[in-house]
């Protein structure tokens, strides 16, 4: 079963992301600092990470790249509600740090759970 | 005859009739005194001679009386006589010429001595004639005197030569102080003559029109500037015109301006100054331009004579008042533009977030509901709700981004055929989509995407005003060469060679008041859901970032068109990279 390792700072975006990804039939952990979740990812290396990538203390980006640095081809979903800037510019962002899967918050369940499957297929393909 | 000439000549005149006259009197006086002495003397001569001749022509002492009249004669005068005239036969002594012959006409019968003088042929005779006691004889003794007056010519002679040389030193002096005078008045004519030149030069060269009225309004002097401006071909042309109806008869609002209302003839009468920077003066009697005027009144003896107005021609500053407001009103558009982008940027990233439960839940939740159930149709209203709002959110998004991609030159014309093949499949019945692309439009720099929402806005409001009517929605694209900078509603069209895009559609059309506010976010004519009011702000902010400048012209009921001029892009053989639009 596919784990998924749900990065986000505000509640009521990380429980919905889980009730769907669970319903789903996905293995889920969450948390809602970066840091937290970058400590599980090395005790547990899940299979998928979805992050946020606009959080207090210790955005998306920063825990992308410390994630990156301890497994540099681990299947990354970022997500993100724009900001200031708008999605467009922190998407581009994180593109250009090998992240190529980018949903823009809202997203449909459809979206989400297709993104989830491309990645997790994509990584199967991979052997660890 | 130069000035100095006549000065002097005026002066010497003066001056040699006064020496003339006072050596005159001087001359008259002194030979009538000369006379006067000369008979006081005689008189009393005569006397003694007459009284001495008695005795002697008693005593017939013929002897003493010759030596008697000759030692007068040597002694004083010219001829001295003595005679008796006894029964008519005169007893005559002379010395030493004849008695004159009037003195032998003289009346015999005197009774008393009698004393006559006479004064002719310039002799001065003294005639003394008494009856001779205890006889019938008179007694006359005479003195005649011939030289007084050469006597005199001699003082007339000292008088004349003083008169000459005071007349020399008269001359000598008329000289000098014509020559003085002559300088004096020279240094004053220069200095006015100067400052005349200043004061011509001044009104010559001054960019002001400067002219002057009397109390009637009539032109008293015009400068070249005035002259130029009022339309008069030179200064003789404006003259003794009156001025108010000439350059000043209408009113800026086009109704007449009366002399009585003339504010510039009010100054002139009443020595109150005018400064107006609201009034219209009229070129050749037909142009009128707006100006700022100065009236200055002048006065002479304390009594208004006129007054001298300076004006000067503010049609360009009015037009630079207006171009900087214009420009002040864009920014503080913009600005609020800005403000309200950043603010919903921030916004938007919270409901992007808050969105995100409402429609992952609510379509987890539907899963295990009857789609049939009350509940399940309850859940959808709020599932579409959300979707709803996520793509006012979207919007909001598109509007508060920055440019982000780079521009690359892209091809509009080529942007504009995808959008168009999009939109085919949502043209409502009865409105026809035509295009007019013109294929060899130069290029544009720019962002394809961002141009491909732009058309796709333009497009989607079109269709929307072409909704209830039908009708027609062309999309054009043409290059067009604007050859002389071109003021347009919303900004000036700088020269230059511009690629032109043109969205017309034969719908509602807007009044005035909506076309005023249709690039103000939020700003809609729809209602509800059907649009944020955020698609012609998009489309701005867009068309701004590409240089480029939009027009919109459009009336109630009679359609629109908006036409967006690109700068074309000039191509430099250093970047070929031309960016192939993505498919839409």
């Amino acid at each position: 079963m596919t784990r998924i390792l749900l990065i986000d700072d505000e509640d009521l975006v990380r429980r919905a992301f889980r009730l769907t990804l669970e319903r789903a039939g996905f293995e889920t952990a969450d948390f809602g600092s970066g840091r937290a979740g970058v400590d599980h990812f090395s005790k547990m290396s899940p299979d998928l990470v979805i992050v946020d990538l606009v959080m207090p203390v210790q955005d998306g980006f920063e825990t992308i790249a410390q994630i990156q640095s301890l497994r540099p081809d681990q299947p990354i979903i970022a997500v993100t509600g724009g900001g200031p800037m708008g999605p467009d510019t922190l998407i581009s962002r994180v593109n250009a740090m090998g992240v190529s899967m980018a949903l823009k918050k809202p997203v449909d369940r459809q979206d989400l759970i297709g993104a989830v499957k491309q990645m997790s297929d994509r990584n199967a393909d991979q052997p660890r | 005859m130069s000035l100095q000439w006549r000065v002097f000549l005026r002066i010497f005149g003066l001056l040699s009739l006064l020496i003339i006259a006072v050596c005159l009197t001087a001359v008259v006086f002194s030979l009538s005194e000369h006379r006067e002495s000369v008979k006081t003397s005689f008189r009393a001569q005569s006397l003694f001679l007459a009284d001495q001749v008695e005795r002697l022509v008693l005593w017939d002492d013929r002897v003493a009386l010759k030596a008697l009249l000759s030692r007068f004669v040597d002694e004083q005068a010219v001829v001295a006589y003595a005679f008796v005239e006894r029964e008519n036969t005169p007893y005559v002594y002379t010395f030493p010429t004849g008695v004159p012959r009037r003195l032998m006409n003289l009346h015999p019968n005197i009774t008393g001595v009698s004393l006559k003088t006479w004064e002719a042929e310039s002799q001065v005779f003294y005639d003394i004639a008494a009856p001779l006691e205890h006889d019938e004889a008179v007694l006359r003794v005479g003195l005649a005197r011939q030289e007084i007056y050469t006597e005199s010519l001699s003082k007339v002679w000292a008088i004349g030569a003083l008169g000459l040389v005071t007349l020399l030193i008269g001359l000598g002096l008329s000289a000098i102080t014509a020559a003085a005078i002559t300088s004096e008045v020279n240094t004053a004519t220069d200095a006015l003559r100067l400052s005349e030149e200043r004061v011509r030069l001044l009104l010559s060269s001054a960019a002001e029109g400067v002219f002057g009225i009397d109390l009637a309004g009539r032109c008293t002097f015009i400068n070249p500037a005035a002259q130029r401006m009022l339309g008069f071909p030179d200064h003789n042309a404006a003259i003794g015109r009156n001025m108010h109806e000439i350059v000043h008869h209408t009113k800026a609002d086009g109704s007449p301006c009366l002399p009585e209302d003339c504010r510039i003839q009010a100054s002139a009468r009443s020595g109150q100054p005018l400064h107006a920077d609201d009034e219209i003066l009229w070129r050749g009697e037909t142009t009128p331009f707006p100006a700022e005027l100065w009236a200055h009144p002048v006065e002479k003896n304390g009594v208004p004579v006129g007054a001298v107005v300076t004006f000067v021609d503010i049609t360009e500053r009015m037009e630079a008042e207006k171009e900087r407001n214009r420009l002040q009103q864009q920014l503080s558009e913009s600005q609020k533009m800005e403000a309200l982008g950043q603010l919903a940027g921030g916004i938007a990233h919270d409901f992007n977030n808050l969105l995100s439960p409402i429609i992952l839940i609510v379509e987890v939740l539907l899963d295990d509901l009857d789609p049939d159930s009350d509940e399940a149709r309850h859940l959808i209203d709020v599932l579409n709700a959300a979707r709803r709002a996520r793509q006012l959110v979207h919007q909001v998004l598109s509007y508060s981004r920055p440019q982000i991609g780079e521009k690359k030159p892209i091809d509009l014309g080529r942007i504009a055929v995808d959008v168009i093949g999009l939109l085919r499949t949502s043209v409502p019945a009865g409105v026809t989509l035509k295009h007019a692309i013109d294929p060899d439009a130069p290029m544009i720099i720019g962002d394809s995407a961002e141009i491909h929402q732009l058309i796709l806005n333009l497009a989607t409001n079109a269709l929307q005003a072409l909704e209830e009517t039908g009708g027609r929605l062309v999309i054009a694209l043409r290059a067009k060469r604007i050859s002389q900078p071109r003021a347009l509603a919303r900004a000036t069209l700088p020269a230059g060679d511009y690629v032109v895009l043109e969205v017309t559609d034969t719908g509602r059309g807007m009044d005035a008041a909506t076309r005023e506010r249709i690039f103000e976010p939020f700003f809609t004519t729809k209602k509800g859901s059907e649009g944020a009011g955020l698609g012609l702000a998009i489309v701005d902010r867009i068309v701004a970032g590409h240089q480029g400048v939009i027009t919109v012209t459009s009336r109630g009921g009679e359609g629109t068109n908006i036409m967006i001029y690109f700068p074309r892009y000039i191509h430099d053989m250093a970047e070929d990279t031309v960016e192939t639009p993505a498919p839409a």
